[in-house]
């Protein structure tokens, strides 16, 4: 061996140790950024439109699938499914909730693969290290999370999380339902590719000085891909968009799974 | 489009792949090739020049992991071009600076005539690099896959160049001790 061998042995290298170097030297992934809006807000309406026209088929080719945000109607059923094996009965057992009372809901649409996604945050607000509640990544993935909760809200006296992010994936078919005196969706808009909805929820419980606790929810959903972000917490959305804007998400091999629910929920909390 | 897909479209000879290959790997290998060859478009060319080769040896080559691949291909050639360049120029440069340290981590002669796979010593750098704590790794991959300068390292890090240098210093020390535990003589 010499040192031209050992030199070219480092390309051998592992993506996770060269990517993580890359960062130092500040070649970093494409950061989610807005990018033409405009353009990309006429580009997705023309996308569905050509679907309404060609169908189903056109939308597997393309895999696009579409999150809808709303509020139940009145008088809308909205019952939740979950099914589990029981091994005292020996079998299959589907448990049903009652969605109907839920101030805003999530619905999606769209046929395709959807592939597991991690995400790295390129920028958090100031706080210690160690100051995570939780955080979730693959084992060896360094710097890559599923799931990443910060530390309570010292400005509520520990009552609420700051932020909470989280992976979630655009299951066709499924509902996600929120929970709270209220919530409803406050801004819709696009960066480059990706659909943003923002999102304020009055939580049923309240901060040490009595006023309700709200939480905000920064939605990022890529169309193409069937994923979304959740950013949420009691900070306010200037600190969770950014938060979001400087998140680096990367696709993985694998596909996301469904589990035996169709009904998730979005919230912000740990246990 | 994942891999599989990709990797299906190299094998039909579907023009499709370059571009997926572009689409989903342009970013990273763009990153290697800027931190390895100082001119944006040397790192531009070489970034072309890994799609021709993946095209030209995919098939019948079936990479495991294509992300792994092509980051190969691509600092492969841009060695190859700063190669070049120092035969050209007598000394400069981070590339014979590199070979200067990293000689240090050759343990030993050796048999002369024994020619090592890349790959098995790539495989046990591997393991060496993922016992580093993160900085430590950080640190070694940027100064010997990317061949970045001590000076470069020092606005980025914030530390000493003399800092840096004991840091890394340790490390190649460690590397030669590892390479001897592994049998590498």
């Amino acid at each position: 061996m010499n040192a031209d061998k050992l030199l070219d042995a480092f390309s051998e290298l592992d993506e996770v140790a060269v990517r993580s170097a890359a960062a130092l030297l500040g070649f970093e992934e494409e950061r989610m950024r807005t990018k033409k809006p405009v353009k990309t807000i006429i580009r997705v309406a023309l996308i569905a439109a050509i679907l309404a026209v060609l169908g189903i088929g056109t939308a597997y080719a393309l895999g696009l699938f579409t999150m809808d945000v709303r509020a139940p109607e009145e008088g809308e059923e909205l019952t939740g499914h979950y099914t589990y094996y029981d091994p005292a009965l020996k079998e299959n057992v589907t448990e049903e909730r009652d969605l109907t009372k839920s101030p805003l809901i999530l619905q999606f649409t769209g046929e395709g693969e959807i592939h597991r996604v991690e995400f790295r945050p390129g920028w958090l607000p100031d706080g210690k290290e160690s100051d995570f509640l939780e955080r979730y990544g693959d084992p060896g993935a360094e710097d890559w999370f599923w799931y990443y909760t910060s530390f309570y809200d010292r400005r509520l006296g520990g009552a609420g999380i700051l932020y909470q992010i989280q992976c979630n994936y655009a299951f066709p078919g499924c509902t996600v339902y929120m929970d709270g005196e209220s919530a409803r969706a406050v801004k819709e808009e696009d960066w480059g590719d990706l659909h943003i909805t923002e999102i304020e929820q009055t939580s049923y419980f309240k901060a040490e000085d009595g006023s309700p606790l709200i939480y905000r929810y920064v939605l990022v959903f890529d169309p193409a891909a069937g994923w979304y972000i959740s950013i949420g917490g009691t900070a306010d959305f200037e600190t969770l968009e950014h938060i979001a804007r400087e998140l680096e998400v990367r696709s993985m091999d694998e596909l996301a799974e469904n589990s035996t629910s169709d009904y998730y929920y979005l919230g912000v909390g740990i246990g | 489009m994942d891999d599989a897909g990709i990797l299906a479209l190299y094998w039909r000879r579907d023009e499709q792949a370059i571009r997926e290959t572009e689409q989903k790997y342009g970013a990273y290998c763009r990153s290697i090739a800027r931190g390895i060859l100082s001119d944006p478009e040397d790192a531009e060319e070489s970034v072309s020049d890994a799609w021709l080769r993946a095209w030209e040896s995919i098939p019948p080559k079936r990479p495991e992991k294509l992300s792994a691949y092509l980051g190969k291909l691509t600092r492969n050639l841009c060695l190859s071009r700063l190669r070049e360049r120092s035969a050209q120029k007598r000394g400069g440069g981070e590339l014979p600076l590199a070979l200067e340290e990293l000689a240090e981590c050759v343990p030993g002669p050796g048999d002369p005539e024994a020619e090592l796979e890349a790959r098995e010593l790539g495989r046990a750098l591997n393991r060496f690099v993922a016992d580093l704590e993160k900085r430590e790794r950080d640190l070694f991959v940027c100064r010997y896959y990317f061949l970045t300068p001590l000076e470069e390292l020092s606005r980025r890090t914030g530390w000493s160049e003399s800092k840096l240098k004991s840091m890394l210093f340790r490390t190649r020390k460690r590397l030669k001790k590892f390479l001897q535990e592994e049998g590498y003589q």
